[in-house]
């Protein structure tokens, strides 16, 4: 049936609009990769208005081709500049720049496209066969176990394995506290709104998002001392096509790093950047030359490439079959996706089932599209990232005030934007995530409603319906043990 | 930024403090719903107010390290409040000069002045921004821009 579906789902895409539409998004995503500090998580909260009133599949291909896209073009700059586009790519680092330095830079490109297109399938077949699996389980879901998945959700989110495990939390609950400000959902009432009837229905997570990922971003660059105009990124052309048997010694590693990245993927709050570092340490243990890594070893580059790019169809598995974000990604995805009257959870296959199929064979799209678009264009892109460099402050703030304008036609929502923008690069600068403080702003409504609605449900006998149903009590007491862990450690630590 | 730090630290604080006061304008628990309008802000303030009580100590007694490595230098400081400033009046021109006159002589204003762009190219790339701009939001997307004396 899935098959049927996802077959359905090719035939559905395969129109010039929607492969403009894809072809478009991965452009965009490799650039907002490839610039260094914009990623997937800026490139599409800055991006997201322009989907407002378009067709909703062609805004579904527009989002994933970005966050598809933004996942392979974070390598360009860590490989030719030593500059990470975004976190995941900081391991590109490791060995992809002294490839440059050694004169293998086109190679590097190449064999890392190559990398992050094996691991782009392996994620999306990945999603095709364990997303049904889980849509069964999740449809014996009701609000008790929606109320502590999302409770879990948060938690794991919040980094608590981190050195310094307050700050996530710290936004998880402002995010929280954010979410309550508007009419409450189930009263009516007014909460927060310090008269302002701009606020009853709450601050749009949207505002939220690229204020605090668009615009703070833009106060950030203003910090930067890096010079990108004297760098220097040609690329000779014929360097971008080396030797199969050069790619095919890294094979078992790609494949490695494919899969580990896949199943890290689905993990709420494990994300890309942990992928990529334990791939990386993984394959430095397998390796015979452990020494060589970090001085130019290939597979240094393909082994985390590949994983990067293989949590895409693992992370979007919890979106799309719970409804569940576990990253700061996939949390504007799925309010991207509600913003297009999509539903997120198991129920969605059979009310939106064609749109998302379709939009899941998108990925596949974007792939294979991204593959050409990271060998043959890389040097226009590579000299993209110095020569626009200097251009994107004002493009991108003009962005988020236009984007933002367009939500509800609302000068006072630019100006709430504008906002938190400063609130956000405040937050950046002291070292606190953003990824919880959106993941709480989306969550927050879904899980007061669940927890309402857990306790109409349990028909006046309180709070004993959370302890009483074996998903809900495990799920509630895994967030428990992620939650005292970093205490755990501290009191074992000192002993 | 240390001592920066510390002054963000209480406002965090008094953010929570005044969510955590403002909750007990409604009530804890209602009959229908069984929770009232306070129950998540009041508890969630609760616990916010404790971290953050942990976070302002921390920062005080110089615990709590921020993420950045280095501090901005005193031009980058100023580039940044000067940022801050035109983002503003940009949003009070928005009504009076319309929406992409506005963003143009934002994102020329910025482009000179903010990032050392000569005259010339900060005008090529400022109009063929605002070009770009109205064919997508304007004739593609039929998107209505406020218009200010433009009307």
């Amino acid at each position: 049936m899935e098959f049927l579906d996802l077959v359905n789902g090719f035939a559905t895409i395969m129109q010039p609009e929607y492969i403009l539409w894809c072809l478009l998004g991965v452009t965009l995503g490799t650039l907002a990769g490839a610039l260094p500090g914009v990623g997937p998580v800026t490139g599409i909260a800055i991006l997201l208005p322009i989907t407002f009133g378009m067709d909703p599949l062609n805004a579904l291909l527009l989002l994933m081709g970005i966050y598809q896209g933004a996942m392979y073009g974070g390598r360009i700059s860590s490989i030719l500049i030593n500059v990470p586009g975004d976190a995941p790519a900081v391991v590109s680092t490791f060995d992809g720049y002294p490839m440059t330095q050694q004169g293998r830079a086109g190679f590097a490109l190449t064999l890392s496209a190559v990398a992050s297109f094996v691991g782009g399938i392996v994620g999306f077949l990945g999603l095709i066969f364990l997303m049904p699996t889980l849509v069964n389980v999740a449809l014996m879901f009701s609000s008790p176990e929606y109320f502590a998945l999302m409770v879990f959700a948060l938690i794991a989110t919040s980094g608590l394995m981190e050195k310094n495990a307050l700050k996530p939390l710290i936004a998880t609950l402002l995010g929280l506290l954010i979410a309550v400000i508007g009419a409450d959902a189930v009263t009516g009432t007014a909460r927060y709104t310090m008269g302002f009837l701009e606020l009853r229905d709450g601050i749009d997570f949207v505002v939220i998002a690229v204020g605090v990922f668009g615009l703070s971003e833009v106060f950030i660059r203003l910090e930067r001392n890096i010079d990108l105009d004297k760098v220097n990124t040609k690329i000779a052309f014929a360097d971008l096509f080396p030797k199969i048997s050069e790619l095919w010694k890294d094979r078992w590693a790609i494949m490695r790093g494919s899969i580990i990245g896949f199943f890290v993927g689905v993990l709420p709050g494990a994300g890309a950047t942990i992928t990529t570092f334990m791939v990386y340490s993984l394959e430095m243990k397998l390796s015979k030359t452990p020494e060589e890594f970090g001085k130019g070893i290939s597979k240094g580059l393909s082994s985390p490439e590949a994983a990067n790019n293989a949590t895409v169809g693992g992370a979007l598995i919890p979106l799309f079959a719970l409804g569940i974000p576990g990253s700061g990604t996939t949390a504007i995805l799925l309010g991207a996706l509600m913003m297009i009257g999509i539903k997120p959870g198991p129920l969605m296959f059979d009310k939106s089932g064609d749109i998302i199929w379709a939009a899941i064979a998108g990925l596949l799209l974007a792939n294979v599209l991204l593959l050409a678009l990271n060998t043959i264009f890389v040097p226009v892109f590579a000299s993209l990232i110095t020569k626009a460099d200097r251009y994107l402050v004002p493009m991108i703030a003009a962005l988020c005030i236009i984007g933002i304008y367009m939500l509800h036609n609302s000068l006072v929502d630019v100006g709430i934007m504008l906002l938190f923008g400063i609130i956000g690069y405040f937050l950046r600068k002291f070292g606190f995530p953003l990824s919880p403080l959106i993941l709480g702003v989306i969550l927050g409504p879904m899980l007061e409603n669940h927890f309402r609605q857990s306790l109409m449900m349990s028909k006046g006998s309180s709070f004993d319906i959370f302890f009483t149903r074996p998903i809900t009590t495990s799920l509630l007491a895994i967030s428990l043990i992620i939650l005292l862990l970093p205490l755990i450690k501290k009191m074992f630590g000192k002993k | 930024m240390e001592r920066l730090e510390r002054w963000f630290s209480l406002c965090v604080l008094i953010v929570a403090i005044t969510f955590f006061i403002g909750s007990f304008q409604y009530p804890m628990f209602g009959n229908f719903a069984y929770i009232g309008e306070a129950f998540v802000p009041r508890i969630v303030s609760a616990i916010l107010i404790c971290l953050v009580g942990l976070y302002v100590w921390g920062v005080f007694k110089g615990k709590v390290i921020g993420a950045s490595d280095e501090d901005p230098t005193k031009k980058m400081i100023i580039n940044q409040i000067a940022l801050a400033v035109l983002l503003f009046v940009s949003l009070f021109l928005i009504n009076i000069l319309g929406m992409l006159p506005t963003l143009g002589l934002f994102i020329l204003v910025s482009l000179h002045y903010l990032e050392r762009v000569s005259w010339l190219k900060s005008v090529v790339f400022t109009v063929v921004s605002i070009v770009s701009m109205f064919i997508i939001f304007d004739q593609l997307l039929g998107i209505r821009l406020p218009q200010g004396i433009f009307l």
